[in-house]
Parts: structure tokens; sequence; C-alpha cells
């Protein structure tokens, strides 16, 4: 993790300061007096030696330290890290609609017409295009829905009730993925061996589904989550637009447009840093659930 | 090469592409003639879907932007089709060797991070433009076919008829480009069409972040983009290419779906994990 993680860092530090010809150009425009661009250029360090460029950047980069926006001069690693909460917390509570929705599948996989019914209503939730499902649920939102005002800051109830439509929109695709992917499972291990065992020995069904069928369908779900992960932070940034949450993407939208490099950098490496950590406690989830992978490690 | 249901399915989209890169000629409108006196006028017998924040017809906007968008997904998904699976057959070649490695790592990588979170970063360093989306997009989504070409590839080079060919002194090359490669090309075919409505969204998302076709010309995402103002006030605006990316997206799907692709989506995860 940790190596990729560097390998992150270097990567952005060759995107952003060795590939465009000039930051300090970039950043005063192109009508800019030569001298204005040279000690702006002594200001942000960019006459000295590219390794000694990348050795600071990089040891500050660790620190989550990104140096001051070029813009408005504030602080990058302290603006990402105060909007990455909003994004972090969206993105819990997506996580959350979509266990609820598993778990109503799980509940429904007895009958065979909800099921059907479970299969058709995960053909359309893939379906719906993020952006689509966004637009739809803002406006049914700005219609109905109560809760339209967000502080900035989660510091009230109301702030988390207006989250609620904006991370249903993010679980939807996921929802309909996973949901797929657990039917499937469901199946594959409702037919194996032990299973018949159980309910030869007599066992009720409801501790069957709990102990032996859903306890070995969990593996592939987690798996298919840490898949779907990448995406679904994508969708993120979309959906914090379409409902203006001052979140990571509403800050990666409004950095693209003013050319701010130091913040790109901020919430690229940031956010890489997120990502990579949910996707380790995923792999160490793993060993939790099955107890099989962990004696695999042992031997 | 292609087997019967991947025949059909590259013809239905070829045909669906060329129908919605017709259609756009038969909308009297252009689509970007401003016209300031038109303002956000609600769907009525002359303008079908009603009009945008600067007069201008929505209806042939939307047609045109699902052409755009039509496209360069479909030239998208073939070009990283052909690229993935020339570096998956050679790191499947290579494999567990040093071009093997280097391809796993890139690949593994690439998939680590969001994708818009790259492709904006690449974009934003290099200037937007539409060709430049598309070949950032299709620089992303090689890899998903290339694993597939690649396990596909490891595991017949082991076959006997493989073994057989090397046996009557076929050159390397030969063996695995005119002998392998073909038969793994089918199941990456099968899944990257199911990917097909992730590389529209993920379009549409580019465009709806200014990365991706610029201003004048119309597209879906910078279409919602622009409307998300007036989403309380003039709600048709956004709803209309909103529904027409959905439908784009159910299309495909159907398409995938009625053409017998059940099993790629369910081989995603075979081949991910």
């Amino acid at each position: 993790m940790l190596t990729l993680w560097c390998s992150i860092i270097i990567a952005t530090f060759v995107l952003f300061h060795i590939i465009p010809t000039d930051p300090a150009r970039t950043l005063l425009g192109p009508n800019a007096p030569e001298e204005q661009v040279a000690s702006a250029r002594q200001r942000l360090g960019l006459d000295q030696p590219p390794a000694l460029q990348f050795f600071h950047f990089a040891f500050h980069a660790f620190k989550l330290d990104f140096g001051n926006s070029f813009i408005d001069s504030r602080p990058v690693g302290l603006e990402v890290r105060r909007k990455i909460v909003n994004t972090a917390t969206l993105t819990v509570m997506a996580v959350l609609f979509i266990a609820l929705y598993l778990t109503v599948q799980v509940l429904l996989q007895g009958s065979r017409k909800w099921s059907r019914i479970c299969e058709l209503s995960d053909f359309l939730l893939v379906s719906l295009p993020t952006l689509f499902s966004a637009v739809l649920v803002a406006l049914t939102t700005v219609a109905y829905y109560p809760f339209t005002r967000f502080s900035g800051f989660l510091t009230s109830l109301s702030d988390f009730m207006f989250l609620i439509p904006a991370a249903f929109v993010l679980a939807c695709y996921p929802m309909g993925i996973l949901g797929r992917i657990l039917r499937r499972q469901m199946h594959l291990v409702s037919g194996t061996e032990y299973v018949r065992a159980a309910r030869a020995r007599g066992l009720s069904e409801n501790r069957i589904l709990r102990r032996y069928i859903l306890r070995n369908s969990w593996l592939p779900i987690i798996a298919a989550f840490g898949n779907q992960l990448p995406l679904l932070l994508t969708s993120t940034f979309i959906v914090e637009i379409v409902f203006s949450i001052p979140g990571i993407g509403s800050l990666l939208l409004k950095s693209v447009l003013e050319r701010d490099l130091p913040m790109m950098e901020g919430i690229i490496i940031v956010t890489s840093l997120f990502t990579l950590m949910v996707s380790f406690a995923l792999e160490v989830m793993y060993q939790l659930i099955d107890p099989r992978i962990r004696s695999n490690h042992v031997q | 090469m292609f087997n019967n249901s991947n025949r059909t399915i590259l013809l239905a989209l070829c045909l669906i592409t060329v129908f919605f890169l017709v259609i756009p000629w038969c909308s009297k409108y252009d689509p970007l003639v401003i016209s300031m006196t038109e303002r956000l006028l609600p769907p009525s017998q002359i303008h079908w879907l009603g009009t945008d924040d600067l007069g201008r017809d929505l209806l042939s906007r939307v047609l045109h932007g699902i052409a755009l968008t039509l496209t360069v997904s479909v030239v998208a998904l073939l070009s990283s089709l052909f690229i993935g699976a020339l570096l998956g057959a050679l790191a499947g070649y290579y494999y567990s060797r040093w071009p093997d490695r280097l391809f796993c790592w890139i690949a593994d990588f690439l998939t680590s991070l969001p994708f818009l979170l790259v492709v904006a970063a690449i974009l934003s360093v290099v200037g937007p433009g539409l060709v430049k989306a598309y070949a950032v997009l299709t620089a992303i989504m090689w890899t998903n076919p290339a694993r597939i070409v690649r396990a596909e590839v490891i595991r017949t080079l082991l076959l006997d008829y493989v073994v057989a060919e090397r046996a009557m002194g076929a050159p390397e090359w030969k063996i695995l480009f005119v002998t392998v490669l073909p038969t793994c090309v089918d199941s990456a075919v099968l899944f990257s069409v199911g990917y097909l409505p992730e590389i529209v969204a993920l379009e549409a998302g580019l465009s709806f972040l200014g990365l991706g076709v610029q201003p004048p010309q119309p597209s879906l995402g910078k279409m919602i983009y622009d409307s998300v103002t007036y989403i309380g006030t003039a709600s048709w605006v956004a709803l209309s290419p909103a529904t027409a990316l959905f439908l784009i997206v159910l299309i495909i799907q159907g398409v995938a779906w009625a053409v017998g692709t059940r099993r790629s989506q369910v081989s995603l995860y075979q081949w991910k994990n």
C-alpha cells in the first residue's frame, strides 16, 4: 500500500511539475511581465533543480502539506481535509443504503415472484446513469423534500438529512451490481453439499440462511465492493456538484477550472490515500470474515 | 475470431451508432443558434422539448449530443479493446517475467484510482478537448479487456494444439498473434460491451466537468451541468438531456442483454478476483 501511494506521489509530481512548461507562467497568465514570472518562480521554488524540488514536494506530501492555493493562498491541506469529511460522510451513507438494499434482497429471496422483482430492480439500477438519477432525485428533492439547506459543515441533523437523497443517488449503481452478485452467489452456495447436509440434519431454514449460505456469500460481495469503490468516488464528484455539496468533487471542479495546481495535487494525493486505505481495510476484512484465508497465511 | 453472438452485438452497436448519427439531421433547428427572445421556453409544438437558457432548441441539442456521446464512447471502446488485446497478449506471453509484472503493476495502478480523478488530472494539465478526452478514456479503459485477454492467453498457451504448432516449428509471433490471440478475444469483447454503459456515463461525466467536448458543441454532460442552476425553475432543461443519457444506456444494456451477454456481467467478477 505504501509503495502504491509513493508511486502516486511520484506520478503526481511528474504530471504537475515536469510536464507543464511553466507553472509560474500558468499562475500569472500569458501577459505577465518576465520579471514577475521570474520572481514567482523563485517564490514557488521552481528555480531549484528538479531532484531537490521533488524531495521537497514528497517530504511535504507525506505530511499532507501541499503549500498554498494559487488562487486564494489558503493552505491546501487544511482545505482538502475539511472538504473530505463531507465526501466521506456521503460515501458512508451510500454504503448504508447499499447494505439496506442487500438485506432486503436477502429477506425476499424465499419467494419466486419477489426474486423476479429484485432481478428487474437490479437491471434498472445498473442502467441508471448517475447523472440521470441525480437530476431526477434533485428535481423531486427541490419539490417535496423539506431539508434543502446545507450549512457546509456537518453540524446539525438537518445537514445530515440534506445528504440523504444525494447518498441514495450515489448508492444506485453499486446496489444493482452487488444485488446481482449477491443473488448469483446465494444461488451457488445453496446448491452445495454442505447446505444440503445441513438441511438433512433438520436445521431451521433461518439458521441455514444465516450460518451457512450468507456467511459464504459475503466474500465475493466485499471483493466486488472493493472493485466498485473507485467508481463510487467518481460518481461522488458528480453527485456533489449536482446537489451543490461542498466536498472534494466541487473542489476538484473549481481547481480544474482555475488551474489551481497545488489544490489539484492535494486532492489527488489525499483522495488516492483515502481509496487505498479503504481497500486495505477491505483486505483485512476478508480475513476477519473468512477463517480459511487466515489459515492460508499461517501455512 | 468473433463468434456468432459477438458478431451480432458489434453489428447492432454499429447500427445504433449510425442511426443516432443520422437522426440529428432531421431536426430543423441549428443546435448552436442563440435566440435571446426565446430563453427557457417550456416544451411546445414549436420547440418539442423547449429551449435552454440561451434560447437554443433543446431537441436538436439533445440529438446532436447523443450522436457525439455515442460516437466517442464506441470509438473509445473499440480502440481500448484493440490496445487491450495487444498488450494483454504480450503480458500473457511473458507470463511472470518483467513485461508481465510491469503490465500488472500499471493495470493495478490505473484501476485503484477513481477514473474521473485521473482523467481530470491529466486533462487539466494537457488542456481539455474532445480528442484528448477520447485518448485519455482509451488510455484508462484498456486495462479491463487486457486483463481478460492476458488470463486467456496464459491458459491457451499451455493447450496441446499450441504445443503441437510449436513442435512444427512455427515462429513465436505467429503462434501468439495468429493461433492464440483470436481465440482469446471473444470473452474480452463480451465483457467490453457490458462495460459500454459505463464508458457512456464516464464520457458524460467528463463533459459535465467541462473536460470533454468544448462549449459551443452540444454534449449531454455539459447540458446537464448548465441546467443544474435552473433545476427549481425550468426542470425540462435538465430533464431532457438526462433522460436521453438514460435511454442510450438502457438501449445498450438491452442489446447486450438480448444477445445473451448475461454471462459477461458475471465474468467481470470472475476475472477480477
